[in-house]
């Protein structure tokens, strides 16, 4: 976990590391030596995606917006780009990475990806609610590029004293099952990010990729 | 004159269209911006124009004719007084209305400053004033009235001539003039008058047609001094006109050169011409002039001269540059209502060379021997930029009267206006206009005075020349389209002459206009101008809009009289990834997040209040493919809302664009002490938390918006102004 995480968001996180402890410190092992610093051909203008990940907290509390985003590609580049915004300042500062995944990471998330829990969450659309919370996250995951590509993803936030978002049931249920169903790339994600990468210089895309 | 056998056999009679047709332009006319749109106008500046000569004594009297080109609002301008010792006076501000004209004289402003009108003095002229750009057009007239002798000088802007830094300009300037004898006794002067606030030494050089010296003359002019120099050595050479150079180290324009030629013994008089010369690295380029409303045989019985006064033309051409130049004349004049022409076959003017053109064999070799009217002279030149000097008129057989008429530069311009008329006390002004097109062009000649207008619709075929009076159209008394006639106390004004379709519109036409006065014997030609824009701009400069979005570009132009149009035409898109630009309207359509630029073209001409000074440029066209920037961003929507969750940002707006996932954060100033209130409703139906503070009676109500924009990468808002702010009760604000 980083330490961008704040109090409020401990809970949930720390549920997340008991359960995928050992499969995070398998991956980032195997991450660590597998990331090559690549700073031509960025992932998004050649190859067909593997997945794309975001994800966003808003701390109202400590006025912190961060949005963070990785892009995976089919030939194991990825870029990763983090946004963080701190009141007052109007704009977020943002960092641009690329590096590249050896075949035995690339299979991983490939594996991660294809796993049936992920393969049959429903698509994601986001809530029709305002969140007027101290906190609130939201994660957003496109596997597969074109039209076979499929969006999921989640929101979590904290109540707070204006009362709950007004969310149907069905719906909180849709996004703990996703979240449940997401966390180990959630976690990959995580530790993606804990990496030491080189900066790059390139454009940022919000980790769009062009369609093959 | 003598005529020449062999002209004859040069002269090629084109009364059928032989050469490449010259069309009249066919281009959008601009559309006016809307009144509410127009302001603001540009920021005032302060700026002035300087010229003439202006002389007095106990026969000279003085002019300065004012016309404010300005339709949008009245200008005050302040004339100052130059002496030839450099001592300045400042005479009272004038006043002028939109489009108005005033006369200044210079004898009488003098007696209000305790010196004597008739004293003998000279100088230059400057008029200041406070506007974005130069809002009037100023011609100085000098007239003794009883030798008859009249001179005309023009003047410019200042910008040139401002040379009071401590900077020493190292490089040579050279004007070059020209000068001819009507008869033996002419003699002639050169008036140098230094702006600048340095003395300037300068030289004059006198040739004759070959470029051989006759005379030189050293002087230092002293700042913002005058000296006028006797050119005694005309009247002692063999021959009938040469070129006259005058040199100093300086800016152009740091010297203002003027200068006239005159026989008080019969009533002869003339203005010398000089412009700048080109410079060795000036391109080679071809340009058509014409000299307008030449007057041949038998005067015109309506414009009451003596019985038995009739006009010979005369026509002189330099050539300024150090390369040959060719000259091709055409004749052209109108016989039963068509235009006829007889070409003549190409001159060649070697370097520095000065001519005077046989202009009655050739009128007589055209057919025209027994020809009384008027004719045009138009030149096709080719050679340096600018090389060509020229001085043209009709002089009578006394040599008393003398109508000089302005070689005018042909080109499309917009509308061309006339500084100054009048049918005061004797005078009348001639207006000659020519459609050089060969196809019909129909143009309004508007006539503006003190308290109204009168709109003149002329149709012009082919190559088409028209010569009136004004005193005809006052006389007529016939009311135009809008049911104005000129009232018969009305005697003097201005004028401008545009297309059907308003100012802007772009016309092919060359126009020269003089006031004459029988009586006295006088003839000054008149400041013919072109209008123009003065100033352009992308409208926005730069703006930023969402996908799907819109927003309009324009780019405007200020036409000289103060008004705007939108001129550009032919908008596209430098991305269409990201923004498309409709071609005919600029409205620019957001495609997908990035930066982009809208672009224009143009093609429009420039105000140039400075053409009644003496030179022969056509009206100047300015043309390119301005840029407004376009940043197209992503929409953002209102997903939450922080009110009192953090001490430090007590009320905030989180935003979100669901399909990039871009998230960004608003923080709005809000005072302490506030309450969060429901106002309103978000983007998903929920109660919107609002801001309020409750002071001194007055509620304040803080609302962030419920969308927003933001850039492509997610890293800010574009737009201005994220929350509304709302007080009651009334009074409040």
């Amino acid at each position: 976990m980083t330490k961008r995480r704040n109090d409020s968001t401990a809970g949930f996180a720390r549920a997340a590391l008991r359960s995928f402890a050992l499969a995070l410190l398998l991956t980032l092992a195997t991450t660590f030596h597998a990331a090559v610093d690549v700073q031509s051909d960025p992932p998004h203008k050649k190859s067909a995606f593997v997945v794309s990940i975001s994800e966003a907290r808003v701390d109202n509390k400590h006025g912190v917006t961060s949005t963070d985003c990785l892009l995976v590609s089919a030939d194991g580049r990825f870029r990763l780009e983090r946004r963080q915004q701190a009141l007052p300042s109007p704009n977020a500062t943002l960092s641009i990475f690329e590096s590249l995944l050896d075949s035995a990471q690339l299979e991983r998330i490939q594996a991660i990806v294809d796993h049936g829990e992920i393969s049959t969450l429903p698509e994601y659309s986001a809530p029709p609610v305002s969140m007027d919370v101290p906190w609130f996250s939201s994660v957003a995951v496109r596997i597969g590029s074109g039209d076979s590509g499929r969006k999921v993803g989640y929101w979590t936030w904290q109540e707070g004293t204006t009362g709950p978002p007004v969310v149907a049931a069905e719906v909180k249920k849709r996004w703990r099952d996703s979240e449940a169903a997401l966390r180990s790339l959630l976690e990959w994600f995580h530790g993606i990010e804990g990496m030491k990468l080189l900066p790059s210089e390139a454009s940022p895309t919000q980790c769009a990729a062009d369609e093959p | 004159m003598s005529r020449n056998p062999d002209c004859l056999a040069r002269l090629h009679l084109t009364l059928s269209a032989q050469q490449p047709k010259v069309l009249a332009p066919h281009v959008p006319i601009p559309q006016r911006i809307a009144k509410s749109q127009e302001l603001p106008l540009a920021p005032a500046k302060a700026g002035s124009i300087v010229g003439g000569l202006w002389m007095t004594d106990p026969n000279l009297k003085s002019l300065i004719y004012l016309k404010n080109v300005l339709e949008v609002s009245p200008i005050t301008v302040t004339p100052l007084l130059y002496l030839s010792n450099g001592k300045q006076f400042r005479l009272p501000d004038v006043t002028l209305e939109p489009l108005g004209t005033t006369v200044v004289d210079i004898n009488a402003e003098l007696q209000k400053l305790g010196i004597a009108s008739y004293a003998t003095l000279s100088g230059y002229v400057e008029i200041q004033y406070n506007w974005a750009w130069a809002p009037l057009c100023a011609t100085i007239r000098v007239v003794d009235v009883e030798h008859s002798v009249i001179f005309t000088y023009g003047m410019r802007p200042a910008k040139m001539a401002n040379q009071n830094s401590d900077a020493e300009p190292s490089a040579k300037t050279v004007a070059k003039g020209l000068w001819w004898k009507q008869e033996s006794a002419v003699s002639g002067f050169v008036a140098l008058s230094n702006t600048t606030s340095k003395a300037l030494p300068a030289v004059i050089a006198v040739t004759d047609n070959r470029g051989t010296a006759l005379g030189t003359h050293g002087i230092s002019v002293s700042p913002h001094g005058t000296k006028i120099v006797q050119l005694s050595e005309l009247q002692s050479s063999p021959a009938n006109e040469g070129g006259i150079d005058v040199s100093y180290v300086g800016l152009a324009g740091a010297l203002e050169v003027n200068g006239g030629m005159e026989d008080l013994s019969v009533g002869y008089s003339a203005n010398l011409r000089f412009a700048q010369a080109p410079s060795a690295s000036s391109k080679i380029s071809e340009l058509n002039i014409a000299e307008l409303g030449l007057m041949v045989g038998a005067a015109d019985p309506m414009m009451l001269f003596p019985a038995g006064t009739t006009f010979t033309p005369y026509s002189v051409l330099r050539n300024m540059s150090d390369t040959q130049l060719s000259v091709t004349p055409t004749f052209w004049w109108m016989e039963a209502g068509i235009a006829r022409s007889a070409q003549l076959k190409a001159l060649t003017l070697s370097p520095n060379q000065s001519r005077s053109l046989d202009v009655m064999s050739l009128v007589s070799a055209a057919g025209l021997e027994n020809f009384n009217g008027t004719v045009n002279l138009a030149f096709d030149v080719k050679g340096k930029e600018g090389a060509l000097l020229l001085a043209a008129g009709s002089v009578d057989q006394s040599n008393n009267y003398v109508f000089e008429v302005m070689p005018r530069g042909i080109g499309e311009s917009a509308s061309k206006s006339l500084g100054h008329w009048s049918t005061a006390n004797g005078e009348d002004t001639m207006v000659t206009v020519w459609n050089p097109a060969d196809e019909a062009q129909d143009f309004v000649f508007r006539l503006m005075f003190s308290g109204g207008h009168y709109l003149l619709p002329m149709h012009f075929g082919p190559r088409a020349t028209r010569t009136f009076n004004i005193s005809e159209i006052v006389q007529n008394q016939l009311p135009d389209a809008e049911g104005n006639i000129i009232p018969t106390t009305v005697h003097e004004g201005s004028a401008t002459l545009g297309g059907t379709h308003g100012d802007v519109e772009h016309i092919l036409v060359a126009m020269d206009s003089g006031t004459y006065n029988v009586r006295k014997a006088t003839c000054g030609s008149s400041c013919v101008y072109c209008d123009g824009y003065t100033t352009f701009a992308m409208t926005p400069g730069s703006a930023s809009f969402a996908v799907q979005g819109t927003q309009q570009y324009q780019f405007i132009g200020t036409y000289s009289s103060g008004t705007k149009y939108s001129v550009g035409t032919n908008w596209s898109s430098s991305k269409t990834a990201v923004t498309t630009v409709a071609s005919s309207t600029g409205v620019a359509t957001g495609v997908s997040p990035g930066s982009a630029n809208a672009v224009a073209y143009f093609s429009q001409p420039l105000y140039q209040g400075t053409i009644c000074s003496n030179s022969t440029p056509s009206c100047a066209v300015a043309s390119g493919n301005p840029q407004g920037g376009a940043t197209v961003g992503q929409s953002m929507t209102l997903v939450g809302i922080n009110c009192l969750a953090n001490p430090s940002y007590p009320y905030s707006g989180n935003y979100n664009n669901r399909v990039t996932s871009c998230f960004l954060n608003s923080a709005i100033p809000v005072p302490s002490g506030g309450v969060c209130v429901n106002s309103g409703v978000t983007p998903q139906g929920t109660p919107k938390q609002c801001y309020q503070t409750n002071i001194n009676g007055c509620s304040t109500t803080y609302c962030v918006v419920n969308n927003r924009l933001a850039d492509s990468a997610c890293t800010k808002f574009l737009d201005q102004n994220g929350y509304t702010v709302s007080k009651l009760p009334a009074g409040c604000n």
